[in-house]
């Protein structure tokens, strides 16, 4: 076909395209190579990769459909996997064939827990109709709280596959309500440690185990739901394998699992081929263990790439510690992964293919690979933040042809609970929160203003429904002003989060980042810190309120505080990075009074690059969106705003740059 | 599982500050690139933990050999037969 031809009946094929057609040639096979290798067509493949990916959106909808947590159901804090089966002499090893909605940590470290688990059962002792289930971090899990159920698939006898559901139970049991727990110091505290069992034998419920978790939790109506959901949605699940391998052949289903991880694997090493070869270090800050509040702690990284592989090294971390934020291996590998893949492949489904290009190493006894019996629940969030962090400062702009400042750099966790005395009689309540919060400027955005940190995308309850089910009140949910790091594509500002328990209560928090600023990018500035504050009651009334809020741009004047944690100048009551004293965001069961407000407030996400490159024009419109002050548009952005009609003085702007230069 | 092994379920915390994976040198040249930069170190691959020998230039892995599953830990009942 000439090329004048071909344009005509192909109007849409772009300069884009074509470039993106001769990028994808390092990793998409030609048919003939594809029925050669799997016996099977790319069309056909490609088919069945992505049916593979539909199947787990279809089982997390039933999940969810059918869920009672509201970690599950409204959360989404659950990871689902197609696993293939173990063989190894076809290389098969449980691997993640496919994943789809739901919580990347959970589905990225979901086959190290899986294969862990169900090879300590004994997979020859698996038979139709069982769901293993199993939950303990050092068999290669992420935190009790987090409970994964496996159930093989059948088809004329030959186990084909695994589905597995990974899901954070609301309580697990352990000293403190919802399983966080800052202060303790070992695993037996943490709640049940389960090792691999039947949930469910021939499609029955198994009694012991059920009893095991009805007998030790705090929400037992919960969890009675949320067990008999997982055992219903994964044995549907696996009728769905089963038909599939009934109407393709289980032969081809095996062979598109080979073809789809394999497909992954090109992916991953055609990104890393695009890579420099070289050695690049990252590393990021913990304010602390919750126990010895007077130590920082560190996550270092080292990224070395050869060709087309890769090697993440932990090495030069801290050693492990005494309070719960010890990471597991597991986890700590996803980190790795998750870091790189956010940077270098965002347009695939995720399989393990991917992870055969890249080799984790993990010192024993440290922050990211702890021994029992060191205590973990918080080691499933906050090491692995800071390890995204790291990686995701260790692939600089110029690296990957991609930059990113630092996000709020946390997964928050703020827990309340205590007796509901709003019915006829007091009913328990656990509230599980997990606060949201900005992400750094990058070489093409401004940061995004509100979400989880990458390796969480949940969702968040609608308030609507979380003051109906609990006995509790948002005040107020906003942004911070002037809180986001400065930048030519700024970060995302701060969020503050005001709420109140209206009966006696006890408050569980962990919330990083208060030593120090995120980190700006190529120039761009650090966002503010987080800090935790009360509002003293003593001098607040509606009159205070209307005179605060809502000019006081997020930021309670000191005298109406009672500060709990950050950088704080005692005497002023300010945040005061250089010469305020330092005090944790991690406590447990501190005493919340009735109806007594406190605020979280979240780090403000890094700029990338130089502020004075900021377009005055967004800058104005920051100004106009109350997110940065007139003050600060010309003291960090050097944009000069008229206060009372907005417009920008470019001639003052120009001059007040040139100036700052 | 020896008796020493069967032992370790609990480990005492560590010492030192900082940890690091320890990469032995291996007395061998990669038969890919002629480097004497081979080195020995366990670490977590896509199907499990494995210590495996690598050229440090090249990344040519001359040898892999298979950890306990979970690293440099196992439940006593490991082996047992259910």
């Amino acid at each position: 076909m000439s090329k004048e031809k071909s344009e005509k009946s192909n109007p849409t094929i772009t300069p884009e395209l074509e470039e993106r057609t001769e990028q994808s040639s390092e990793y998409v096979i030609t048919d003939e190579e594809c029925r050669e290798n799997y016996g099977l067509g790319l069309t056909d493949a490609e088919l069945l990769r992505h049916r593979f990916v539909a199947m787990v959106s279809q089982i997390a909808e039933r999940l969810q459909n059918g869920a009672f947590s509201v970690v599950i159901r409204d959360m989404q804090d659950f990871g689902i996997g197609i696993l293939a089966p173990h063989d190894p002499a076809d290389d098969l090893h449980m691997d993640l064939v496919a994943s789809a909605e739901g919580c990347p940590i959970h589905f990225f470290n979901l086959q190290y827990k899986a294969r862990n688990n169900i090879r300590e059962y004994g997979i020859d002792n698996l038979e139709p109709g069982d769901i293993l289930v199993y939950n303990d971090v050092y068999r290669g899990g992420s935190h009790v709280m987090d409970n994964q159920v496996a159930a093989p698939v059948f088809h004329d006898d030959e186990l084909v596959a695994f589905i597995n559901i990974d899901g954070h139970f609301t309580d697990i049991g352990g000293s403190v309500a919802g399983g966080f727990a800052p202060g303790i110091t070992d695993m037996y505290s943490e709640g049940l440690r389960l090792s691999p069992r039947l949930l469910f034998e021939g499609g029955e419920p198994v009694k012991e185990t059920f009893d095991l978790y009805l007998d030790n939790l705090r929400t037992p109506e919960i969890t009675f739901g949320d067990l008999q959901n997982y055992g219903s949605t994964l044995l549907e699940a696996t009728e769905l394998l089963e038909d599939l391998c009934e109407q393709e052949g289980a032969e081809t289903v095996r062979n598109a699992m080979q073809y789809t991880l394999d497909y992954g694997e090109r992916r991953m090493r055609a990104a890393l081929d695009e890579l420099p070869d070289g050695y690049y270090e990252g590393e990021d800050q913990i304010d602390d263990d919750g126990v010895n509040t007077d130590q920082e702690l560190k996550v270092k990284t080292a990224l070395k790439v050869r060709g087309d592989h890769a090697e993440v090294d932990f090495s030069g971390s801290s050693a492990q510690v005494q309070g719960n934020i010890n990471g597991s291996p597991s986890d700590l590998t996803a980190s790795a992964h998750i870091g790189l893949m956010s940077l270098l492949l965002n347009d695939v489904h995720v399989s393990a293919g991917m992870f055969r290009a890249v080799d984790v190493l993990l010192p024993t006894k440290s922050i990211v690979q702890a021994a029992p019996p060191a205590a973990t629940t918080q080691g499933h969030l906050v090491p692995s933040a800071k390890a995204i962090s790291a990686i995701q400062n260790t692939l600089s702009e110029e690296i990957s042809g991609k930059g990113v400042a630092e996000s709020y750099n946390d997964v928050p966790t703020v827990a309340m609970s205590g007796w509901d005395g709003r019915g006829d009689e007091p009913e328990f309540f656990l509230i599980f929160q997990v606060p949201y919060g900005p992400f750094g400027g990058t070489s093409e955005n401004d940061g995004h203003c509100y979400s989880l940190q990458i390796m969480g995308n949940c969702r968040e309850m609608a308030y609507e429904i979380e003051e109906e089910l609990y006995p509790h009140v948002v005040l107020r949910k906003e942004f911070v002003r002037d809180s986001a790091g400065a930048g030519e594509h700024r970060g995302g500002p701060a969020i503050r989060w005001d709420q109140m328990v209206r009966f006696d209560s006890e408050l569980t928090v962990s919330l990083e980042q208060m030593r120090q600023e995120t980190m700006g990018v190529e120039e761009g500035k650090g966002g503010d810190p987080a800090y935790i504050f009360e509002i003293d009651m003593d001098k607040w009334d509606s009159k205070t309120a209307d005179q605060c809020y809502p000019a006081d741009g997020g930021r309670t004047p000191a005298e109406y505080r009672n500060m709990i944690s950050g950088v704080i100048d005692t005497e002023t009551g300010e945040i005061d990075l250089e010469n305020g004293e330092y005090h944790t965001g991690k406590f447990s069961d501190k005493p919340l009074p009735a109806e007594q407000p406190f605020a979280t407030v979240v780090a403000g996400g890094g700029g990338f690059g130089d502020p004075y490159e900021r377009d005055p024009e967004a800058v104005r419109e920051d100004v106009r969106d109350d997110l940065v002050s007139i003050e600060a548009a010309k003291e960090e952005y050097g944009v000069v705003i008229d206060p009372d009609s907005l417009e920008i003085d470019y001639e003052a702007t120009e001059g007040q740059r040139a100036e700052g230069n | 599982m020896s008796q020493e092994e069967r032992s370790q379920l609990r480990f005492a915390p560590p010492e030192e500050e900082y940890r690091h994976v320890e990469r032995v040198d291996v007395e061998e040249d990669c038969p890919e690139c002629d480097s004497d930069a081979v080195k020995q170190y366990p670490t977590l691959r896509f199907n499990g933990w494995q210590r495996i020998t690598r050229c440090q230039d090249c990344f040519n892995v001359l040898q892999k050999e298979e950890m306990l599953p979970y690293g440099f830990w196992q439940p006593w009942t490991w082996d047992w037969k259910k």
